[in-house]
């Protein structure tokens, strides 16, 4: 006779694939760094951005899928999952609650002479609308970039713009072309105030204790 | 930064995690993109790649369309749907 254990399956509990959008989500983490690039001294913030509940109120279209990966026709085109009348069927967004999600970092250029090169980084704070002063150089108005501290934006609501990334292995980045890994992930690219979403408490963010 | 694109943002009206009003806003502010007016059109090139077809006015932003590029415009979807087709641009094959 088999031993019952308290382990359980849901075969009803389908694996789906993360599809590239715009989601609710929360401020979870920020990180800066000082490193040394080709255009002089810079400052990298980093933040990890976890979904919120109310992606299980967005859908997602259905494709067909071959193990993890889509099925593609002749074209190279995905191939949807139909209902009876024709339609896409959709799926609810729920396997994304509480998935956490990196961006590719934002660089600040501390030398004025790459100042041009930091606009990335003041649409980042216009967006999460973090105020910047005016200063005047050299008779010319601009504005005076302020380092983000986690103080300022862990647990803040914001709109995530979820993309695929490819990269190469630094294991196999050395080799020729043909020889390479490729791999791919899910970056923020793109971060907007959700100004209808409620800010939460930083300790609520926080990863569980694995005990 | 990017924006939001326009089927992102009514994805985030639909299920109401974004009302009307806050989409008219972030509108506003330029980070919603704008609609696109045309279906991008693809074909294959002879080692299999796919390439995007396009028609392109260079210095025309911000003019009107003469009676001549409307006709041009016209011959040119004619042509464009006979030997291209749409495709999913989410997963790309190589």
């Amino acid at each position: 006779m088999a031993k019952t254990l308290d382990a359980t399956f849901d075969p009803s509990d389908k694996w789906m694939p993360i599809e590239e959008g715009t989601y609710p989500a929360h401020i979870k983490s920020l990180s800066s760094k000082e490193i040394n690039t080709r255009a002089g001294e810079a400052i990298v913030v980093n933040m990890e951005y976890k979904v919120a509940d109310e992606v299980s109120s967005i859908t997602q279209d259905i494709w067909k899928m071959d193990g993890y990966k889509y099925q593609k026709d002749t074209d190279g085109n995905r191939i949807p999952v139909t209902n009876g009348n024709g339609e896409q069927k959709v799926a609810n967004c729920s396997h994304l609650k509480d998935r956490v999600f990196q961006d590719n970092g934002y660089f600040i250029f501390t030398d004025t002479t790459s100042a041009s090169k930091n606009r990335r980084y003041f649409e980042l704070l216009d967006n999460l609308e973090v105020k910047c002063e005016e200063a005047n150089v050299e008779g010319r108005k601009v504005k005076k970039l302020v380092l983000v501290e986690e103080g300022d934006v862990v647990g803040k609501p914001v709109l995530i713009t979820v993309k695929r990334h490819e990269f190469i292995t630094s294991e196999t980045k050395h080799l020729p072309q043909d020889q390479q890994e490729r791999r791919s992930t899910f970056k923020v690219k793109n971060v907007a105030l959700w100004k209808e979403g409620t800010a939460i408490d930083p300790v609520e963010l926080e990863d569980d204790v694995p005990f | 930064m990017g924006k939001i694109t326009v089927k992102d943002a009514q994805a985030l009206k639909t299920s109401g995690v974004l009302s009307e009003a806050a989409i008219t806003e972030m509108e506003d502010k330029g980070l919603v993109s704008k609609e696109r007016k045309s279906t991008r059109r693809f074909m294959k090139t002879g080692d299999g790649k796919w390439v995007e077809v396009m028609l392109y006015f260079r210095g025309g932003k911000d003019t009107t369309l003469s009676k001549n590029q409307k006709l041009l415009l016209s011959d040119w979807t004619t042509i464009v749907e006979k030997y291209t087709t749409t495709r999913d641009t989410t997963n790309k094959t190589k």
